[in-house]
């Protein structure tokens, strides 16, 4: 039987539990392209997936800062699982926006739902729905879930969603099952995050499971009614309340860094030099300096939570172009600042750090992958923060 | 006989109403809210940003600056009620020199220190701090302990010469830095300030540097000057608990609730901040109005000009956050009345000022390289104020690599900064 309260606390006593199950599968999750079995039930055990589910729905109706928390804490032991941890909650926040049925039939199963936001599916219109073909790649966590919402471009049926415009990015649900998860998952960094391609063939959609994106990221409010207003996901704008986890996960990453640094440079013995290299002003330096950038991101982040928590007090779902623009301008350039942090890290703890699962080397080898993911990239986003400055539009996905 | 009325400031762009008596003299006011404060730094502002070419120019800003900080008693802000002050928190003073630094770097430098030096002041012995108080004069300093020290009856005969005092020529009293052995201190000579007369030293006025040129930091220089005890203040004592000489001050007054340190220290952070965020508007605007001949478009068009104001604006962004986590820090000590922290907390703050002073620089730099020729005339806003964040960044409180070292070392149990 599902819990049905939760407090903050408890939530960041079983992240730091998920987080110790994570560090202590870092290296073959790292080697094997993904989190086994183990992870997922932990994590499922945990029930961070229901943190800002409606309560309705068997939820724990939470806001923002304690899912936030959640991950943070956990990317403090892996990078990878603090993704994981992050996606599980967060994909929730566009189930709940879909029409009421849609949203009995997903949280009544109470599995993980997975997306892949690019909207390159090919669609058929039929009777009560779509069938949906195509590949996707990235798909995080793919294995653990039993949904998984897939962008296409559809034309949705005004008399059901009260939308008009045409064809917009869209999420069409399916269940994983009736696709096929492709094993291609080895990159750069992030690899325990799974992030597998799937191939669908013609699968049938029902309305109720299509997500409008594109609306849904203007005003938040779900399709078909039926929801209570109080909920903090439906007084948030989309689009900052699910991106800003991206920070948080770059926050834990790096202030676990900075611990590593200080402990290993404590420890270590610099033969070069003759001396502990902690008694080293230039060591001092450097630590000094890493932990500046650690707690100058900590600020900013900090400032992007406050702003989407008045967002929610105010109930306002809807945030204007340059303020969307200046939030993913705040992420990146915390991504920024945490890819940098990993590989100064790497750089200034030398060769005994830079071994194959080492966590200093699998972190910065997971923050850079997550400073080059589409919602953290850094040009683009102060582009379109510049962009927006001048009443040009902001980023048209993220 | 108190009448409501504009005050002597009718030529400003601004206007607001000042207490005042029938001269049209403001009298001295007993209660400010941080919002008039405000309200009147953007005054100073305006005053700073007309004069800024000129003091720029000249090594100093004329006495216009000067009148204006008196006349709005912007230096009696954190002084204590009981002297004559407002006893405000250190919060209202950074905003009130963040304001000003949007129109002048170096105005609000000078407009920092004079509430500021008042914070020391009021850790004197009573009899020092009643009658500097009382005067009403805006006070100097000059830390480095260089002077030479005569011990005399009652007091100390100083000599010396001393560099860099910020605003001098607008001061009445200024404390020299100088190692003295204080009757009733213990462990012998420490660094202390010893408080004389402005006009029992000699002026050398030699400014003259890469930036902040208005802040008129001329170097002063005393011959065999006495100074009272009570004129001494030790500052290694002071700077560990923030417990006035002597007794008899109010502890609830947010002056001997807060660390002395950092909290001196608060206004770098708000003038690099207010700069910077001066120094974004302008960008903004003027990446607007550029046409890029040789891009054939207008500048605000290309996405390249696009993403390095997006970037830009992020870095100040960035430091407003950081400075706002200072302010909140100190904020936090000051409600909890927690006067001594530790080596660790102090170089934490000193790290963040040097991370925001940096940031601002590059601001500063990467604002004229982006306007191009334009904006790099002698005298432009924007290379003046390029200048003057180059200098705040070199600044001893601010020295980047000196904090970040002494930060890390605090993080290993060693001593921090033994200055700031």
């Amino acid at each position: 039987m599902l819990q049905k309260t939760m407090t903050h606390e408890e939530v960041i006593k079983r992240a730091h539990h998920l987080g110790k199950i994570a560090e202590a599968g870092l290296v073959e999750a790292d080697a094997s392209g993904g989190y086994g079995n183990d992870f997922k039930e932990a994590m499922h055990e945990a029930g961070f997936h229901r943190i800002l589910r409606p309560k309705r729905y068997g939820g724990y109706g939470l806001g923002h800062r304690t899912m936030l928390e959640a991950v943070r804490t956990v990317a403090q032991y892996s990078v990878s699982a603090g993704w994981l941890t992050l996606f599980m909650p967060a994909h929730e926040c566009w189930v709940a926006m879909l029409q009421p049925k849609g949203r009995e039939e997903i949280f009544g199963a109470d599995k993980f739902v997975a997306d892949i936001l690019y909207p390159i599916g090919q669609v058929t219109y039929v009777e009560g729905g779509l069938r949906l073909s195509g590949r996707w790649q990235w798909g995080s966590g793919i294995e653990m879930c039993e949904w998984i919402g897939l962008g296409a471009i559809i034309d949705l049926p005004g008399e059901l969603f009260g939308i008009t415009g045409g064809p917009q990015p869209c999420l069409a649900t399916i269940k994983v099952a009736e696709g096929n998860i492709i094993r291609d998952w080895k990159a750069f960094g992030l690899n325990g995050s799974g992030s597998h391609s799937i191939e669908v063939k013609d699968v049938f959609v029902p309305w109720r499971r299509v997500c409008p994106l594109a609306a849904v990221k203007k005003n938040a409010v779900p399709i078909g009614g039926e929801f209570d207003p109080e909920e903090a996901v439906y007084r948030t704008p989309f689009g900052p309340a699910f991106t800003i986890g991206f920070a948080a996960i770059a926050l834990g990453g790096i202030q676990r860094m900075q611990r590593e640094l200080r402990e290993r440079l404590h420890k270590r013995q610099r033969v070069v030099l003759g001396m502990k290299e902690w008694e080293s002003p230039v060591a001092q330096r450097n630590l000094g300096e890493v932990t500046t950038w650690v707690e100058t991101a900590e600020a900013l982040y900090e400032c992007e939570l406050q702003q989407i928590e008045a967002w929610t007090k105010e109930g306002r779902t809807s945030a204007t172009e340059p303020e969307l623009a200046r939030d993913a301008a705040w992420r990146c350039s915390i991504g920024k600042i945490a890819a940098q942090v990993g590989f100064r890290t790497m750089e200034m703890l030398g060769g005994a750090a830079a071994y194959r699962g080492d966590l200093v080397e699998v972190f910065a080898r997971d923050l850079f992958m997550m400073s080059i993911h589409f919602g953290q990239a850094y040009d683009d986003h102060m582009m379109f923060y510049g962009r927006a400055q001048y009443g040009l539009s902001a980023h048209p996905l993220v | 006989m108190n009448t409501v009325g504009v005050g002597t400031l009718h030529s400003a762009k601004i206007h607001f109403c000042f207490v005042t008596n029938p001269e049209e003299k403001i009298v001295v006011q007993t209660t400010m809210t941080h919002e008039e404060a405000i309200k009147r730094a953007e005054y100073i502002g305006q005053v700073a940003e007309e004069g800024l070419f000129e003091a720029d120019r000249n090594n100093g800003y004329s006495s216009k600056l000067k009148d204006a900080i008196h006349e709005t008693q912007m230096h009696r802000l954190l002084r204590p009620k009981k002297y004559g002050g407002f006893g405000m928190g250190h919060d209202t003073m950074a905003e009130v020199v963040r304001t000003v630094a949007q129109h002048s770097v170096s105005g609000a430098w000078v407009t920092y220190f004079m509430p500021l030096h008042e914070t020391w002041v009021a850790m004197l012995p009573p009899k020092a701090r009643e009658e500097i108080f009382a005067s009403d004069k805006f006070v100097s300093d000059i830390f480095f302990p260089i002077g030479k020290i005569e011990y005399v009856e009652g007091g100390v005969r100083i000599s010396g010469e001393w560099k860099w005092g910020s605003g001098i020529d607008f001061c009445g009293w200024i404390g020299l830095g100088a190692m003295v052995d204080v009757p009733g201190q213990p462990g012998g000579p420490q660094p202390c300030l010893v408080t004389v007369k402005v006009s029992e030293g000699e002026i050398v006025k030699d400014w003259n540097a890469f930036g902040l040129n208005g802040t008129g930091s001329n170097t002063f220089r005393v011959n065999n000057v006495f100074s009272r005890w009570d004129m001494v203040l030790p500052l290694g004592a002071i700077k560990k608990n923030t417990v006035p000489i002597g007794g008899d001050y109010d502890p609830s007054e947010p002056v001997y609730r807060v660390p002395f340190g950092p909290a001196f220290c608060i206004g770098f952070g708000a003038i690099c901040v207010g700069a910077a965020q001066r120094l974004q508007r302008e960008l903004h605007e003027r990446i607007r109005t550029r046409q890029r001949v040789v891009l054939g478009m207008k500048e605000w068009e290309s996405p390249v000009a696009q993403r390095n104001l997006g970037e830009v604006t992020t870095q100040v962004e960035t430091i407003e956050a950081l400075h706002g986590r200072y302010v909140k820090q100190l904020k936090d000590w000051c409600i909890a009345g927690k006067t001594s922290i530790e080596p660790e907390e102090e170089a934490r703050m000193a790290a963040w000022r040097a991370y925001i002073s940096r940031t601002a620089s590059q601001v500063g730099f990467r604002s004229l390289e982006l306007l191009g020729g334009a904006a790099a005339y002698r005298g432009d806003l924007v290379e003046v104020f390029a200048r003057d964040l180059l200098m705040i960044s070199i600044h001893v409180g601010m020295a980047y690599e000196d904090h970040m070292m002494f930060y890390g070392r605090a993080q290993y149990g060693l001593s921090q900064h033994p200055l700031v």
